[in-house]
């Protein structure tokens, strides 16, 4: 199965990956992905997340729950139906060796301070790390689009957003208002 | 007393609660109690500044629930880590079925299927097939954390975060999973700590813990208990109180009671609380949750105008953080006699601490009274140094007396068995 993986490699990866430094190679099946979370994983399509620079394991782990329908992913649901576990292992380690979103240039300027005090609480870095980048299960916020972290908040306050993380996300977002969910996914964007 | 003042001044050392009240004076915490009272609507939508502050220290700064795997570890890797799991002499480990991913309570079907429950991945697989093959299924899907089964009357059993449901005569079907009959409701909607564990009661009804939406708080009305819920009628009523996260549990088979684990808070400290293993004497016993931990650690918040004797202290004290859920008596007749009745604690490991502990099987003799335990762990570890290899998650006795174990992460279900 290996041999055969590395042979798409060769055979379908584009030339912008195979001249990156150092080059990272993308598995056929993250063309598809392109569309919508842009190229190397920079998404420019409203509500689609970026994935460049996610966790390996959370980004397989999304891909494991939409396939298995726990996620509702919309016009994903067609294209993850078919992943294999190998198929998402690799996109797991293809995303998180890109780099990373660099800070949201239209994410609008809120106070840090607010911002601090509604996320300290709550411990956010605790799991997302101080600098927002995550770690194993726990997603990258920092430079994410703002409108896409909206969705995900408010997602995980209403229960809709099932999968992992559930039962802590939702410990904290229940007691957040509307106008701290928007203040925060701006705040998280703009981080480098 | 004096147990308790110890414990006390340790979680002192450890820094956590000294930053938020100071440790000399535990009378001003009886004056800040008021504050916490999460009881009321208003609390959650406005929680005071400090609620979530003062949980962590230096030193815990940055512990989390461990990812787990998204897919199952092959099964090569398997034999390979099963080689290295210690077992008392004569007893011997392989994998029994791989790529069962998240696997967690297990029941028997009359007709010899395995239904294993999933945590997140909202899936209830089987596993069976002709000859003793192991073809594993996704039997149910598109549920949230569907955690407990059980099998009863012909029927399936899967427990979800707020509703219990029956299926029907489900080995006449594997491919095709019949309707889920919803028996039973009335549980709160909370997500955190929703998951459950379902334990017949041997007389038809099914006791199930209803775990508390927080760390540490006054929980909401509808949980921090277990109940006991006929699923012919759907009536309910309390059993225990007091607690705070329980995922497994069974009825010793030498007295009919209930017996439970639990979790204990975290942030407390590396080494307090213990988690708890309970045993349920009378209707209605409380375990302590939220002013007691351990039967002997009144809690920072919450402890200050209660007292760790109001409340029924465990069994035994399972270690700090070491997570046991499933666990069963043994009343097979395959191991040596002196396992009878003994339980096996599936101990799914620690993350709240610095060193991880657990990661094994645990076997405990104890008396029905629950005097004199005796510890011995059974299988592990699924550790190398830090790194996890497995998490024992559930244990289930089969019908020839071997006992099989599921770990959640390897996505995998193994089998002990013995010979002389």
């Amino acid at each position: 199965m290996r041999s055969v993986v590395t042979a798409l490699f060769v055979m379908f990866a584009a030339p912008a990956y195979a001249q990156s430094q150092p080059p990272i190679k993308a598995p056929a099946i993250a063309q598809t992905c392109i569309a919508c979370h842009g190229i190397r994983g920079i998404s420019t399509s409203k509500d689609s997340p970026s994935l460049a620079g996610q966790p390996d394991i959370f980004t397989q782990y999304q891909l494991v729950f939409m396939r298995d329908g726990q996620r509702q992913p919309g016009v994903m649901a067609g294209i993850v139906k078919t992943l294999t576990d190998e198929n998402i292992r690799e996109l797991g380690a293809y995303y998180a060796a890109l780099a990373p979103p660099p800070p949201f240039a239209k994410a609008e300027p809120v106070d840090a301070a607010k911002a601090n005090a509604i996320m300290g609480p709550r411990r956010c870095a605790n799991c997302h790390k101080d600098d927002f980048s995550g770690q194993g299960e726990t997603g990258r916020l920092a430079g994410q689009r703002p409108d896409y972290l909206i969705k995900a908040l408010k997602d995980f306050r209403s229960g809709a957003r099932r999968g992992r993380g559930m039962g802590a996300m939702m410990e904290v977002s229940v007691t957040l208002q509307d106008e701290d969910i928007a203040l925060i996914a701006h705040y998280l964007a703009a981080k480098p | 007393m004096r147990r308790q003042e110890t414990a006390l001044a340790k979680a002192c050392l450890a820094g956590v609660i000294a930053a938020v009240f100071g440790c000399a004076s535990m009378a001003v915490q009886a004056q800040e109690l008021k504050k916490y009272d999460s009881s009321g609507k208003d609390f959650w939508l406005k929680p005071p500044p400090d609620w979530f502050l003062g949980d962590e220290n230096k030193e815990q700064k940055g512990q989390t629930p461990n990812p787990g795997q998204p897919t199952p570890t092959p099964k090569a890797e398997l034999d390979k880590i099963l080689a290295g799991i210690k077992l008392p002499p004569g007893f011997k480990i392989a994998v029994w079925a791989d790529s069962v991913p998240q696997a967690r309570q297990m029941a028997w079907g009359d007709k010899g299927t395995l239904f294993v429950g999933t945590f997140d991945k909202g899936t209830v697989h089987s596993v069976s097939g002709p000859d003793g093959q192991k073809v594993v299924k996704p039997f149910i899907t598109g549920l949230r954390m569907p955690t407990g089964v059980a099998f009863q009357d012909g029927a399936l059993y899967v427990v979800d975060i707020d509703k219990l449901y029956r299926y029907d005569n489900p080995e006449a079907n594997l491919e095709r999973a019949p309707e889920g009959k919803v028996v039973y409701d009335d549980f709160p909607p909370y997500v955190p700590h929703g998951w459950k564990y379902l334990v017949p009661d041997g007389k038809g009804w099914f006791y199930i813990p209803v775990g508390v939406p927080c760390n540490i708080c006054l929980p909401p009305a509808s949980t921090g208990h277990y109940r006991r819920v006929d699923p012919k009628t759907g009536a309910a009523e309390i059993v225990a109180l007091g607690v705070r996260n329980s995922v497994g549990g069974a009825v010793d088979p030498r007295t009919g009671q209930l017996w439970f684990t639990d979790n204990g808070r975290d942030w407390v400290s590396d080494d307090l609380p213990n988690d708890e293993l309970n045993r349920v004497s009378k209707i209605g016993e409380h375990f302590g949750y939220p002013y007691c931990h351990q039967g002997d650690l009144a809690d920072p918040k919450y402890g200050a105008d209660r007292k760790c004797s109001e409340f029924t202290p465990p069994v035994y004290k399972q270690g700090p953080h070491i997570a046991g859920l499933g666990m069963k008596f043994y009343t097979g007749d395959m191991f040596p006699p002196e396992y009878k009745n003994g339980i096996f604690i599936a101990q799914h490991g620690s993350w709240n601490r610095a060193k991880k502990l657990g990661y094994r099987v645990l076997f405990l003799s104890v008396d029905p009274d629950g005097k004199n335990p005796k510890e011995q762990v059974f299988a592990g570890t699924w550790l190398d140094d830090q790194k996890i290899l497995g998490r024992p998650a559930d244990v289930l006795q089969a019908p020839d007396g071997s006992l099989l174990v599921a770990d959640d992460q390897a996505g995998a279900i193994y089998r002990i068995s013995y010979q002389k």
